[in-house]
């Protein structure tokens, strides 16, 4: 600390006759004139680095959370594909009964929303739904009897439900589940408020995909599609669950990552400590080009666990 | 957004901001490193007597062991429906001993004179055709025990060996065929037909409605035992199967005073196609009070054949006759032996069909009623339909059959529907009538009368075993009572009360389940108003909640709004502890009724991988909420009511292994209790009080005017006024109704009930309306409905239970009863329905008012399309379906075909879930984003400034 503490006094400020650039020197002068620049006090640093790091900060959250972690869930999809692929020629995708939550059980195609071979996983928990669609752990799988429903997100993480709410009536959208492929036609959209559909005749089989509505700074609300299957439906085996937790319902966001998420500040804080420590060790240059990796690395994971707490179909 | 969820989301945000906050702070320290961070009708009981004797022949001398006069009373014979349960009741008959608990079981039949009770095909009557009389081969009793008598040598139970002489073989009013060492074997050679092992055999087949023989009985692997048994026969109807229908062949008590009584199931050809008993097909109760066999040591038997001395059994001749003539080796009235009872064969069960037992039967002809499809089957015209109310069904049951046998009247179809979802398919004009109880939120679109159609309601019906293990019949409920087992507030078990954590804002984790009883029996409140029901721990899933709907339903409607009108009720569930400290479950607190279906609120759930190795809390991952699996609500009334009939909670707490065939795992899933044990059942249940008076139920006192102070603890009933469902208690509740014209009905005035006038009055009366529009109806479906209501309020009120009638547990809108008004309110009705030409009821005897302005978008013409053009709507059953057992596909709880639906299917609107914190971490973001660019500059200006100074 004591090392820190005489480190601090020695580096305050741009000190006089210190590497400048030609830009920053360009802009004091048209701001203060050719006058001697003094040292600024350290209240003011710390302010100006605060102010600085906090737009940045929140810069890199909204960043992570259109882009980054939709290159994530890209990933993550992708990663799951092939296991799909080889449960599906395999027949060892599971069907129905409990199915353990993440397992990737389906394959949805639908082109007028921008989903082309997207795997499905099981669950709709906010962990779940990070790697694409999830589908909803309480109804029928799709293909099967029943109304089968899968949520998106709509904002991060790759949005892949984001355009849901543009499909019209009659349009088809394709889902391959280990019972084989089954194609849909819409029915429509539905927001709250609208009257649900007729009641599914006996036998029939349904899709309702379900997501947030993603426009503008309004209160998002649930946005529903409904469709119905082509053809007859497939027989269901037992053992599906009849209630889910609160985290799986719409709009339900994970607490329980919450310890994780201190862990991961944590860790931030020790990479940042470090880093500081590069500094005065090794000089600003070589502190920067080790530790920014690291703090991204860190600020990744810790950003993700951030955005669970947000709900599911954000 | 419930409060709750709000304060969730508004904890994500904080915790959302100070994550973000504390990353801030540490990115302060990266960046600069010079900076710091009631009743039925009896219309057809039946009483009949005979003189039941036993007399042994010794030496050829007749000796008269036992004789008694017995008296049968059935309480009704007549339109009997499936699975309706009619009282039987005698008296003289022979006290019986090593009793079964439930005299249904597969082992009632070890009972020493037992009342044998069996539904048998055909007439007893000796001039009927052969064919069509009653005989052993027709009676339902698929036991084994009861149909094949496998006599091993030496293993008689009394281990006296008789060797090939067991009683049947000795008595002495069988026919010589019968009295054969390997009698009545089937002609065929089946494996094990006769059995080797056996020193004699008696085969007793049943034989089916369409003539086949079954020689097998159930219980036993079918191929071993000479064939297999009945389709029907329920196998393991007493464990294992939660709603398999148990047999309905009856091996009940007698008191030791002579006296007994029973409730019979009455099975009909959907249910028993193999029994086949309908309308048409005659079918008699037999009534067989064993006495024993008549014993005659052989004498009858031919010479060549009789029990002789051999030197294995030297004194055979003399232990076979005594052995037959055993009269018991239990005390009168004691309950039955587990494991391997002895008791004494000849005056046991199983020989209820030798003749000695068979001639002294009493023969009870039974008529049942049309089948609940005969509309399907006789009518050929298409019937008009009306959607909603399961209130009506049993009444609507019989009106629709008077309409479908006569010819001339165009017949109408009950569609078993919610009624909330059924009065906004009526306004979307989906369907053209309704059956109802409360009229329509939003006002129907089409001018629409709302006419009264019967006055029936809900009642409470119950399970129960008192501490004498007989059936308890006098609860009493009052509506805290009632909100306690609808709110999860009983926490089921003992760790489940110890764990329970819900978080409070203000107090952190809090515990507030801690002090409540385990279930109703332990809860001071019901111990004082019901006396003699003893406290257990055992099947708590019927202890711990109310079977309930789960589907939207007035039912629910009523039922809360009752609650809701006691103020006792309504302040517990407002937070105020009972006097002995009882708190309601925080999920549930403050909640507003009425509500049309109860909500399962509770989130607890058991910490992941709790409890043993191989238990659901352990297996199923994640946990699910556990209190909503207790209370799992039943989606249907008449499935509620024979789960009340059976014993079978609702609660899905019962930990299965199931096999997946398709992956080749076993998984654990939380499945439905299995039938509560006889003796120990406790279950009590929201059914119509149609259903309750058809299957025999009994229905509960609900309170309906209290004087007791509220904050003091009580020991008794003093100060509170409790009501069955009586004709008389629901005539008083009518008495109390006004027409309120705002809601166009006579809506149940909750707060009067609740004062001294209402005092008699029973709460849980409602009314059913039928919604039919005034306007825009096809003129046949108008007349057809016109005719409907016009017979509904007329001839369809005469009590009774013949097609057209008004069966129990309504109450008939009679002037007589005070609600003449209503009938004729109905009948103007049925004049708008008929004209059609959108007139509006105004006010009881008032005149049609002339058509109101319609909006364009319901217009008769495009509701017409509507209405003929959509689909119709899939309903959640017709009247014509029951519960079926083996024949059909029997609705068998499981988590693929959930009990509780769920609500995205249901009618209605979409309901959204909507959430604020996208909106403000975005406005949060979009300011911290913009802080730095602003506050930078602006800062670094006023610094320079100032230290230009």
């Amino acid at each position: 600390m004591s090392m820190l503490t005489t480190d601090r006094s020695e580096s305050i400020g741009p000190v006089p006759g210190a590497r400048r650039r030609l830009n920053r020197s360009a802009i004091r002068k048209l701001l203060y004139g050719d006058g001697p620049i003094a040292p600024l006090s350290l209240p003011v640093v710390s302010a100006v680095w605060t102010a600085a790091a906090l737009s940045a900060l929140a810069a890199w959250f909204v960043l992570y959370a259109v882009v980054l972690s939709g290159l994530q869930q890209d990933r993550n999809n992708s990663v799951l594909y092939p296991q799909l692929r080889e449960g599906l020629s395999g027949a060892t995708t599971p069907i129905g009964g409990a199915i353990a939550p993440g397992t990737p059980i389906a394959l949805v195609s639908a082109p007028v929303a921008g989903l082309s071979d997207v795997v499905v996983v099981e669950g709709t928990a906010p962990t779940d739904l990070r790697n694409g669609p999830g589908h909803r752990r309480d109804t029928p799988l799709p293909g099967q009897a029943g109304v089968s429903v899968l949520f998106g997100r709509s904002r991060t993480y790759g949005a892949p439900f984001k355009h849901i709410a543009a499909m019209q009536k009659g349009q088809s959208l394709t889902v391959t589940t280990g019972q084989g492929s089954f194609t849909y036609r819409v029915i429509g959209v539905r927001r709250a408020g609208d009257p649900l559909p007729t009641p599914l005749a006996a036998g029939g089989s349904r899709l309702m995909l379900e997501t947030s509505t993603s426009t503008g700074l309004s209160s998002s609300n649930t946005v529903f599609v409904d469709a119905e299957l082509k053809g007859a439906s497939v027989a269901a085996p037992p053992g599906r669950l009849t209630g889910i937790p609160r985290n799986e319902q719409a709009m339900g966001n994970d607490t329980s990552g919450l310890i994780k998420l201190v862990l991961w500040a944590q860790a931030l804080l020790l990479a940042m400590v470090a880093v500081v420590w590069a500094k005065a060790r090794w000089g600003i240059g070589q502190a920067w080009l080790v530790g920014l990796p690291l703090i991204l690395a860190v600020l990744w994971g810790a950003t993700g666990n951030v955005l669970m707490l947000l709900p599911n179909l954000f | 957004m419930t409060p709750r969820q709000r304060f969730r989301s508004s904890l994500s945000a904080l915790a959302v901001i100070a994550a973000v906050g504390l990353s801030c702070v540490s990115s302060v320290l990266l960046g600069s490193s010079n900076a710091g961070a009631a009743p039925a009708s009896s219309d057809s009981s039946v009483t009949k007597t005979v003189v039941a004797t036993r007399t042994h022949q010794v030496n050829g001398v007749d000796v008269v062991a036992d004789t008694r006069k017995v008296s049968l009373q059935v309480e009704t014979t007549n339109n009997l429906r499936d699975q309706q349960g009619i009282s039987v009741s005698w008296t003289g008959a022979h006290p019986s001993a090593n009793i079964s608990l439930d005299p249904n079981s597969e082992s009632a039949f070890q009972a020493e004179y037992p009342m044998v009770l069996l539904q048998c095909r055909g007439t007893d009557s000796a001039s009927a055709p052969v064919s069509e009389q009653v005989s052993p081969q027709t009676c339902w009793t698929p036991f084994y025990g009861t149909r094949s008598q496998l006599n091993n040598q030496g293993e008689d139970n009394r281990n006296i060996d008789v060797g090939a002489f067991p009683a049947w073989r000795l008595d002495r009013y069988a026919s010589q065929a019968d009295r054969q060492q390997f009698a009545n074997e089937p002609a065929t050679t089946a494996p094990l037909c006769p059995n080797s092992h056996s020193a004699a055999e008696y085969r007793l087949p049943f034989r089916a409605a369409n003539g086949k023989l079954y020689y097998g009985s159930s219980g036993v692997n079918s191929d071993s035992f000479c064939g297999p048994p009945p389709p029907e026969a329920a196998a393991h109807a007493d464990q294992n199967s939660a709603i398999d229908l148990p047999d309905n062949a009856t091996f009940a008590a007698t008191r030791a005073d002579g006296s007994g009584s029973a409730l019979f199931n009455i099975r009909d050809n959907q249910t028993n196609a193999s029994l086949g008993c309908s309308s048409t097909v005659a079918c008699t109760l037999v009534a067989i009070p064993i006495l024993g066999i008549s014993c005659d040591g052989g004498a009858g038997l031919p010479a060549a054949d009789r029990p002789a001395a051999t030197a294995m059994l030297p004194n055979l001749p003399q232990d076979a006759e005594t052995e037959c003539e055993r009269a018991g080796n239990y005390p009168a009235g004691s309950p039955q032996v587990t494991g391997n009872p002895q008791q004494d064969y000849s005056v046991s069960g199983s020989l209820w069909w030798s003749a000695s037992n068979w001639r002294n039967r009493i023969s009870i002809p039974l008529q049942l009623a049309p089948p609940s499809n005969v509309c399907d089957l006789v009518s050929t015209k298409t019937p008009v339909n009306v959607y909603g109310s399961e209130l009506l069904v049993q009444a609507s049951t019989q009106w629709s059959a008077r309409f479908c046998l006569d010819k001339q009247r165009s017949p109408f179809k009950h569609v078993q529907f919610s009624e909330p979802q059924a009065r906004n398919l009526l306004a979307a004009g989906t369907i053209e009538a309704a059956f109802t109880s409360y009229s329509a939120t939003n006002p129907y679109p089409t001018p629409t009368v709302h006419a009264p159609v019967a006055a029936t309601g809900f009642a409470l019906s119950y399970t129960i075993d008192d501490t004498s293990k007989h059936a308890y019949t006098k609860l009493r409920l009052t509506p805290r009572l009632l909100a306690k087992l609808l709110t999860e507030s009983y926490p089921f078990a003992a760790d489940l009360r110890q764990m329970y954590r819900v978080h409070d804002p203000y107090y952190g984790d809090i515990n507030p389940l801690k002090n409540n009883p385990l279930n109703i029996t332990f809860d001071p409140e019901f111990q004082a108003l019901n006396p003699g029901i003893p406290a257990s721990a055992a099947d708590v899933g019927g202890r711990a909640a109310l079977l309930s709907i789960g589907s939207n339903s007035d039912v629910v409607h009523a039922l809360t709004a009752y609650i809701n009108a006691d103020p006792e009720a309504r302040a517990w569930l407002d937070g105020k502890p009972d006097p002995w400290g009882m708190v309601v479950n925080p999920n549930y607190r403050g909640i507003s009724l009425p509500v049309e279906t109860m909500p399962g609120l509770d989130s607890f759930t058991y910490p992941a991988k709790y409890g043993a190795e191989d238990s659901c809390t352990f297996n199923v991952d994640p946990p699910v909420p556990f209190l909503p699996l207790v209370s799992a609500p039943i989606a249907r009334l008449v499935d509620i009511a024979q789960s009340v009939q059976y014993a079978v909670p609702g609660s899905q707490t019962r930990c299965t292994n199931a096999r997946n065939d398709l992956t080749n795992t076993n998984y654990f899933q939380w499945t439905r209790a299995q039938k509560q044990t006889p003796g120990f059942r406790f279950l009590i249940g929201v059914t119509s009080l149609g259903d309750a008076r058809r299957y025999g139920l009994n229905t509960a006192s609900l309170q309906s005017y209290s004087t007791a102070d509220a904050a003091t603890k009580f020991t008794d009933d003093s100060g509170r006024s409790f009501v069955a469902p009586t004709d008389d208690a629901l005539r008083q509740t009518a008495a109390l109704m006004k027409f309120a014209q705002d809601s166009t009905g006579w809506p149940v005035p909750y707060d009067q009930l609740d004062s001294k006038a209402g005092a008699a009055a029973y709460p849980g009366l409602m009314l059913i309306y039928a919604d039919i529009p005034t306007r825009g109806l096809p003129a046949k479906d108008a007349a057809a409905y016109a005719a409907m209501l016009k017979y509904i309020v007329d001839g369809g009120q005469q009590p009774g239970s013949g097609a057209g009638q008004l069966p129990a547990g309504f109450l008939p809108l009679t002037a007589a009863n005070g609600l003449g008004s209503l009938a004729d309110y109905s009948l103007h009705a049925a004049d708008l329905v008929a004209a059609q030409g959108g007139g509006a009821m105004q006010s009881p005897g008032g005149s049609a008012q002339p058509p109101v302005a319609q909006p364009a978008s319901a217009s008769p013409s495009s509701s017409v399309q509507a209405a003929s053009g959509r689909s119709a709507p899939q309903p959640t059953s017709t009247s014509t379906s029951t519960v079926a057992g083996k024949s059909s596909a029997a609705p068998r709880p499981s988590a693929a075909a959930p009990s509780r639906t769920p609500a995205l299917r249901s009618l209605g609107n979409t309901v959204g879930q909507s959430d604020f914190i996208g909106r403000n971490l975005a406005l949060l973001l979009i300011a911290l984003v913009l802080f730095g660019p602003v506050a930078v500059p602006t800062t670094l200006v006023i610094a320079r400034r100032r230290g230009g100074r």
